[in-house]
């Protein structure tokens, strides 16, 4: 089995604004053919983290490396390799998708052919739009426009800082496609931020939570869940009833406040048979117990967020 | 860097904006020919007004050459504005549209960047003053035909030789060029630090209104600074049109009574637009991207 290369290795990466610090001494690494999910609050740091790796913001202190080579000192050869969309897609909205899309190209280092640009805008479904102007487009064709041109030039990382804004369902869902089809059958490494944590989950296979600028979590998606803290929501017929009962028994300890008025508790994810037969043995109509396991549960429990959303909802 | 230089260019003149200078510059010069055109002999009885008891004036005095002479006196005052509206466009206008965050990410340096908009810039400033040139000059002649040149100058008058003129207004307006790259370099240095475009051009031009007025302000107090502005030096090009005279009070054919205050500025304005740029570069290579 040949080894996976580090494809981006940052080291103790730090960044202040003024008195704010953006980025406290985060570290992590995206190997090759990883789909890597960036995720964090907004103001969490992951944008300001996404342009130190495009030489947008200068670190205050800390290392980059992509492809085994220092940022600071292989710029050019490093950003030939790096497709990348920041946040919106912004584009030159005189020109043509056609005329956007070549000189982009011919930014990147490369002289594409006609019929070259046209695949690649066929590819992103804006080959009948090729020769209209920008500023006639929908918020999603420019995102797929953004797409276009980051892949133009065939990068090996590609890196897509929040992709879905602004996007409509079926704009996610083809961004979400679009990624797992660079993934799997282009072999490409993908770094993706995104607040839409359930599109995170269907195609991250590995992912760092990030909250006031420091790092919360890091690694492969399937391990991050712990099943000794599953969150298991609870609904019954008579949830104040199932509330007492649950208060003043051998579950109290893993109660935890209620959210959409359901019951929430955190326990082992082998204890949940458990919890169900002295539910129907107290006399409880379950109506729902499932265990939830949702990165989004996941981002919840580990972020600040949480105190945020509980007492929103309280 | 030369790949880069040509898609500056190339941005430049796929904006339709950059078609308002070329359209401003050319209905002006079409209205100011075609007043001259029609009542070009009132004008010239105004100007000659204190002349005509003293002088006898014959010949077409209401030629080419003096129509350009005219309307570079108009124009050059207003052309910064319109290279403004492009030059103190070129960072803030790409931070505005939100397209300076990807063209950042692409392989070539920062300073590769500006000096490739700069460039790009200033062969747009060129191109506006060779289309200047060549309706107010080549047009004029063709309208208005060649003869000697009769300047009024404030405290005396001019005459050059027909043949004596043309390379004169060469000389003009490739001064003419040099002042308005250091507007260019002016307006390109404040784009740097705004992230719209209406800042940026409406500083610049204050900035031109400013020193203007502070440069021909006759107050002695202002003297001292007066040398050290650009914009006093930006009016140098009506040197090439004083001529000198030898002891019998003739004129020198193929003279300029003032080369070196000609160079002098022209020093100057060059040394205007290098500071200009390098701070441009300075200020940008260390900027933080969060538009």
């Amino acid at each position: 089995m040949v080894p996976m290369q580090d494809i981006i290795t940052v080291n103790n990466l730090s960044k202040k604004f003024r008195n704010l610090k953006a980025v406290d001494n985060i570290s992590f690494t995206v190997r090759e053919g990883d789909v890597y999910g960036f995720l964090g609050q907004n103001g969490a740091g992951k944008s300001t983290t996404i342009r130190m790796l495009l030489t947008l913001i200068e670190p205050d202190a800390g290392d980059i490396s992509l492809f085994g080579l220092s940022l600071a000192r292989h710029r050019h050869e490093i950003l030939r390799q790096v497709g990348a969309v920041i946040e919106k897609p912004d584009v030159y909205k005189y020109l043509s998708a056609y005329d956007n899309l070549k000189l982009f190209a011919r930014l990147s280092g490369i002289k594409p052919t006609e019929q070259q640009i046209r695949e690649q805008l066929a590819m992103v479904g804006l080959a009948d739009r090729a020769a209209d102007k920008v500023k006639t487009f929908s918020q999603g064709m420019k995102q797929r426009l953004g797409i276009a041109i980051a892949l133009v030039h065939d990068p090996a990382l590609i890196i897509l800082d929040e992709p879905t804004n602004g996007l409509d369902p079926q704009g996610i869902a083809d961004i979400r496609n679009l990624i797992l089809h660079l993934s799997r059958d282009r072999n490409k490494t993908v770094l993706v931020s995104s607040h839409l944590l359930t599109e995170i989950e269907q195609v991250a296979t590995r992912l760092i939570i990030i909250d006031k600028g420091k790092k919360l979590v890091e690694g492969a998606a399937a391990d991050l869940f712990d099943p000794a803290q599953t969150l298991v929501s609870l609904d019954t017929l008579n949830n104040q009833q199932a509330m007492e009962q649950l208060a003043n028994g051998p579950w109290a300890g893993a109660l935890q406040p209620q959210r959409d008025g359901q019951i929430y508790l955190k326990l082992h994810r082998n204890q949940v048979p458990q919890l169900h037969a002295y539910l129907v043995q107290a006399g409880i109509p379950v109506l729902a117990l499932q265990p939830r396991h949702s990165l989004e549960d996941y981002f919840l429990q580990v972020t600040s967020g949480k105190q945020y959303v509980q007492s929103y909802t309280n | 860097m030369f790949s880069l230089i040509q898609i500056e260019t190339y941005k430049i003149f796929r904006r339709p904006r950059t078609y308002i200078a070329f359209a401003a510059i050319t209905s002006l010069i079409v209205l100011i020919q075609f007043g001259l055109k029609v009542d070009g002999k009132s004008y010239l009885d105004f100007m000659l007004n204190d002349l005509s008891t003293t002088l006898q004036i014959e010949g077409n005095i209401m030629n080419g050459y003096l129509v350009c002479y005219v309307m570079l006196q108009l124009l050059l005052v207003h052309v910064p504005l319109l290279i403004a509206l492009i030059a103190a466009d070129m960072i803030s206008g790409e931070a505005n549209m939100g397209t300076l965050r990807l063209l950042l990410t692409k392989p070539f340096s920062r300073t590769q960047l500006m000096l490739s908009k700069f460039i790009a810039s200033t062969i747009y400033t060129l191109l506006l003053l060779i289309w200047l040139a060549f309706l107010a000059l080549f047009v004029s002649m063709w309208i208005f035909g060649t003869d000697d040149m009769f300047l009024m100058k404030s405290s005396y008058v001019v005459l050059l030789k027909e043949n004596d003129v043309f390379w004169r207004y060469i000389g003009a307006f490739v001064f003419a060029a040099l002042a308005m790259t250091t507007v260019a370099a002016l307006g390109f240095l404040l784009s740097v630090f705004a992230e719209n475009s209406i800042g940026p051009i409406v500083a610049t031009m204050s900035v031109i209104i400013f020193f203007t007025i502070l440069s021909t302000l006759n107050i002695p107090i202002f003297n001292t600074v007066k040398p050290y502005l650009f914009t006093t030096h930006m009016i140098s090009w009506k040197e090439f049109f004083d001529i000198q005279v030898n002891d019998a009070n003739e004129a020198i054919n193929g003279s300029i009574q003032n080369l070196p205050k000609i160079l002098q500025s022209a020093a100057i304005l060059l040394i205007h637009i290098v500071v200009f740029v390098w701070a441009a570069i300075w200020v940008f290579r260390k900027k933080d991207i969060l538009s």
